[in-house]
């Protein structure tokens, strides 16, 4: 018997003489199943595994039965994919099965010349590889329109990706549309490798049908997972100091060379695009034996075609990527993922590390590289463990998303000009997202949409209005377009990284404090042009909590409660089991074992117990109280607001909120008694928590640009309109209760709170299910510290956390600096000259004078206006003004000799600056650089004026 | 039955085509030769040549739709 029966004689030649001689578990499952049932289908199946075969290869097998018997001339398969680059991979990989079958296929999406299009309007390829955003161009096209009318069968790719956000709203309603323009129900395959409620995602694909779910091939798949903790040696100093890089990171980036060195071909994933930037930077200064390049959204896509082709074709041996490569784009074999940091989820360590092994029977292998903090130790160590086991989290799918929905009536008006109200719940309703929706939402949205003339309502009857071509067009695509500015250290003049530009607009002035990558910055100024915003370090966080914190990716509750568990567990235990128990059952590497234990063990002593998911810490100290409550991001998130918000209320308190997965920091300007925090959980129910909830979100930055997205897509604002002339609160203040409000309220509360864990947290305190113990500490704990100094998480910057580092940084910055010296008692000696290559003494080589003017090498005129000065003659207002300067700055020289210069050598220090700054006793290089430090910032702050 | 098969061919596919009156009078033209849907599949096909790209693609839609309302298996 055929080994690929009951696949067609051509489809089976194809795959012998490429290589494949029997079917992967999926496909030994799929195949069949697709190939005599019609039903809607969910493939689930590891990375690697042939899922895009196995939905495929029944598909095309009847495509070709149909060509048998007719001529095509129409699409007849579509295969959707979140990305581009997917659509690239997968038609590479299909394109000749499809060529020795005699079937047409092509791509479709942003990228396709407007001439390829054309021709896919006059002659339609039998397979159309696109993207949901493309699906939606097409469906009310003209041509394309009648040429989707033979469709029989959609692939979706990644579907998980899709599911969890807008889009995949927005294409289950795509597909409703579809099965009406066809007539019939037209198949709807998806493919996962990762989602933790397939069945939730099937009846997101399958709408009112839903869609059978396949598993297969994971227990073959068997995941070589490690958490390791690289600890910096005397070597590691050394190499810092040379490639001004933390002694920390130093050992991280070290130990991840050696282990891309020992591996045939390697991926380095980080958590931001800036980062992998950094790494492959300090990377690139150590001068690795062999060839690697970076991979992120940020990059064009020659570059990262590019870096994807040398990695396939062993060019390269290793690629530092983002998420950019965590979908199925398919890099060849890696035999190692590196995850630098906790991954924060497990669906992302998961998919990361399934790029490795990549392949039926080859075993995935992942190092998560932990930075020295307990948090993200754990934390990987946790994920790793839930990886293992396959726990992935799930897809949240957005219900009731009014945007996408008044988008998608615009299409159904776009295909088919009127339709009845009654059909159009009906047509909603048959979509997940919309099951439930009720007649007075319906009727609201209409209404809403009605007015601004997108439809109109005429009786029972929706129809077309004036707009409803031109709003579908113009917001085809769910994704925020999200414009970010620069923020750069002022200090280093190095990019700290980049901030949401609504944020910016709204938030951030001179005298501005935040979070980025771990560390406090202040705000100097903000270009008015570029949009660049200068920063420099800030001080203590204990004194300046910093008011805003750049988003991270959020920490799943399932992830922080177990966290909290591993803690007590290895205080339960005696040290040597713990350390043997942390490696085998989460991976973690014994070295960082001291580490661990010590925080674990110095907390307990101040706390006198350690929190879990029944038992919160209130800990109180001079500068703060910290709600210690491992909950996960979004919970915590949420508690902190509610609290926050009544404490103010209630207590007349400016309070400051900080948040972690693991605990909640709280300040204001006097001493917040631990009682009121005791008293708040006690005296609220939970439904009164909801409405606290929604009072405070109103009026957050979060809601705002939330806000503002959502009325561009429901064309309130302009899709071109500036933020900075938006009237934004104007606006929610008159659109309260509209639509827009609600859906960015919708947006918001699911996207980053958890209510319904916030809500159970009040009910469990008032009936003793849950119990806080109260601890007044002089110093914050251990535990505590992880989050007020949030400086050891995180990379880049996060772990300059010593001033003398960064000053450092500075100092180097000056030493490259370049004067012109000149001799200023004989005017014989002119030389441009590099701080770093001068002595401490500076004096003229020719007659040893130690009067040595420093000016801008650029300057080059200036020994005539001494020797002008020398002849006695009258110089000019300005000559005379050079003149001062330079006798001041060879006075200061002769006095501070390279110190001098060192100070002058700084962003908009002058010589009369200098010469306030220099003072006799000023021996001290940190108190320099300090100083030059605080001239730099006095100059950024006054320069507007100037 | 020929004619009406041309004629509902047309109304159904009539949205998608760009060349609304060219297609009207290669209709008429076509209904005066042809007495069988495959003349009138031939017919259609014989002007695929020389048509401009947008008006062949119309006319590759029609006899399409003809074809499928036909239920005709194969042509060449």
């Amino acid at each position: 018997m055929n080994a690929f029966s009951p696949l067609s004689e051509e489809i089976s030649e194809f795959l012998k003489a490429n290589g494949i001689v029997q079917f992967t578990p999926i496909q030994k499952k799929a195949v069949p199943l697709l190939f005599n049932e019609r039903g809607n289908t969910l493939l689930l199946a590891p990375t690697g595994s042939g899922k895009t075969e196995a939905a495929l290869l029944p598909l095309l097998h009847r495509l070709q039965k149909m060509k048998e018997s007719k001529e095509l001339f129409g699409f007849y398969l579509l295969y959707i994919t979140p990305l581009r680059a997917l659509n690239r991979d997968v038609f590479k990989r299909i394109e000749d099965l499809c060529t020795h079958l005699g079937l047409s296929v092509e791509v479709r999406h942003g990228d396709t010349t407007q001439y390829a299009r054309r021709k896919q309007a006059i002659k339609p390829p039998n397979l159309l590889i696109t993207t949901p955003e493309t699906l939606q161009a097409i469906l009310p096209g003209k041509r394309l329109r009648y040429h989707l009318r033979t469709v029989f069968a959609v692939i979706i790719d990644e579907v998980h990706d899709l599911a969890s956000s807008k889009r995949g709203v927005q294409l289950s309603l795509g597909l409703e549309r579809l099965d009406r323009l066809v007539g019939s129900s037209v198949q709807r395959i998806g493919l996962s490798a990762t989602v933790g409620n397939p069945k939730e995602v099937a009846a997101l694909l399958g709408g009112e049908k839903s869609a059978k779910t396949v598993w297969a091939g994971y227990e073959k798949r068997e995941m070589d997972l490690a958490v390791e903790v690289p600890i910096p040696t005397e070597l590691h100093y050394d190499l810092a100091k040379r490639i001004s890089y933390p002694p920390h990171s130093v050992a991280r980036l070290d130990r991840i060379v050696k282990l891309i060195d020992n591996h045939q071909s390697v991926l380095v994933f980080t958590n931001t695009r800036s980062f992998s930037e950094v790494l492959g930077a300090k990377m690139r200064t150590l001068s690795p034996p062999f060839e690697f390049d970076v991979h992120h959204g940020s990059l064009s896509k020659t570059a990262r075609l590019h870096a994807e082709d040398r990695f396939k074709t062993g060019q390269s041996k290793a690629i530092i990527a983002t998420s950019s490569l965590e979908l199925g784009i398919d890099v060849g074999q890696a035999d190692l993922v590196i995850q630098y940091s906790s991954p924060r989820e497990v669906a992302r360590l998961v998919q990361r590390v399934g790029r490795s092994g990549h392949g039926v029977g080859r075993q995935s292998k992942g190092v998560v590289i932990a930075t020295v903090n307990l948090d993200d130790i754990i934390e990987s160590g946790v994920i790793l463990r839930r990886a293992r086991q396959n726990k992935v989290e799930d897809a949240r799918i957005p219900k009731k998303a009014w945007d996408v929905l008044s988008h998608q009536i615009a299409g159904v008006l776009l295909d088919i000009n009127d339709i009845e109200r009654i059909d159009l719940m009906k047509l909603i309703r048959s979509s997940y997202p919309f099951a439930h929706i009720e007649n007075e939402e319906l009727d609201s949205l209409l209404g809403f949409m009605d007015e601004r003339r997108v439809l109109e309502i005429d009786g029972p009857e929706v129809k077309r209005g004036a707009k409803t071509r031109m709003f579908y067009y113009n917001h085809l695509s769910t994704i925020p377009d999200v414009r970010q500015v620069n923020a750069v250290d002022m200090t280093t003049r190095t990019s700290i990284g980049v901030l949401d530009e609504d944020f910016v607009l709204s938030n951030v002035e001179p005298g501005s404090l935040f979070v980025i990558r771990g560390r406090p910055w202040s705000v100097v100024s903000i270009d008015d042009e570029s949009g660049e915003v200068l920063c420099a370090p800030a001080g203590g966080t204990d004194t300046n909590v910093p008011r805003w914190v750049g988003e991270m990716i959020p920490v799943p509750y399932e992830v922080a409660s177990e966290v909290a568990k591993v803690w007590n567990s290895v205080l339960d235990k005696n040290s040597k089991a713990a350390s043997k128990w942390l490696r085998s059952e989460y991976g973690i590497s014994n070295d960082s074992f001291e580490y661990v234990f010590s925080v674990l063990r110095d907390s307990k002593s101040m706390l006198e117990v350690l929190p879990s998911v029944d038992l919160f810490v209130v800990e109180s100290f001079d500068s703060g109280l910290v709600l210690h409550a491992p909950l996960g991001t979004k919970a915590n998130e949420t508690l902190g607001i509610v609290i926050a918000s009544l404490l103010t209320t209630r207590f007349g308190l400016e309070v400051a909120v900080e948040r972690d997965p693991y605990r909640i920091l709280f300040t204001a300007s006097k001493r917040i008694d631990p009682d009121w925090v005791l008293d708040i959980l006690r005296e609220y129910s939970a439904d009164q928590v909801s409405v606290i909830l929604r009072l405070a979100m109103k009026n957050t930055q979060n809601f705002a640009s939330r806000f503002v997205h959502v009325a561009r897509r429901m064309d309130v604002i302009k899709k071109d309109a500036k933020q900075k002339e938006v009237p934004v609160k104007y606006l929610i203040k008159s659109l309260e209760g509209s639509p827009v409000f609600e859906e960015a309220m919708r947006e918001v509360l699911d996207d980053k709170m958890d209510e319904i864990r916030v809500k159970d947290i009040f009910e469990r305190y008032s009936k003793g299910t849950l119990k806080v113990h109260v601890v007044t500490n002089e110093n914050p704990s251990p535990l505590a510290r992880l989050l007020i100094e949030e400086k050891t998480r995180f990379e880049v910057m996060g772990e300059i956390t010593e001033e003398d580092e960064v000053l450092r940084m500075m100092e180097e910055r000056l030493l490259s600096k370049k004067f012109r010296l000149i001799c200023m008692a004989e005017n014989h000696w002119n030389s441009v000259r590099t701080l770093s290559s001068l002595e401490e003494n500076i004096k003229c080589p020719i007659c040893e004078s130690g009067m040595i003017a420093a000016i801008s090498p650029i300057v080059e005129g200036f020994p005539k206006i001494i020797s002008k000065r020398v002849r006695g003659e009258k110089l000019t207002k300005s000559e005379e003004k050079e003149f001062k300067s330079a006798a001041l700055s060879a006075e200061l020289v002769s006095q501070y000799g390279k110190t001098a210069l060192l100070v002058l050598a700084g962003r908009g220090i002058g010589v009369t600056t200098a010469s306030r700054i220099l003072r006799p006793g000023l021996k001290d290089r940190l108190e320099i650089l300090r100083a030059i430090a605080k001239g730099e910032l006095q100059y950024e702050r006054t320069r507007p004026y100037w | 039955m020929t004619n009406s098969i041309l004629r509902t061919a047309f109304e159904n596919v009539a949205p998608h085509i760009s060349n609304l009156d060219e297609i009207k009078t290669l209709i008429d033209e076509v209904e005066e030769k042809a007495d069988s849907l495959e003349m009138v599949l031939r017919e259609l096909e014989s002007k695929l040549d020389d048509a401009e790209v947008t008006l062949k693609t119309d006319i590759r839609i029609l006899i399409n739709e003809c074809r499928h309302l036909g239920g005709r298996k194969t042509l060449k």
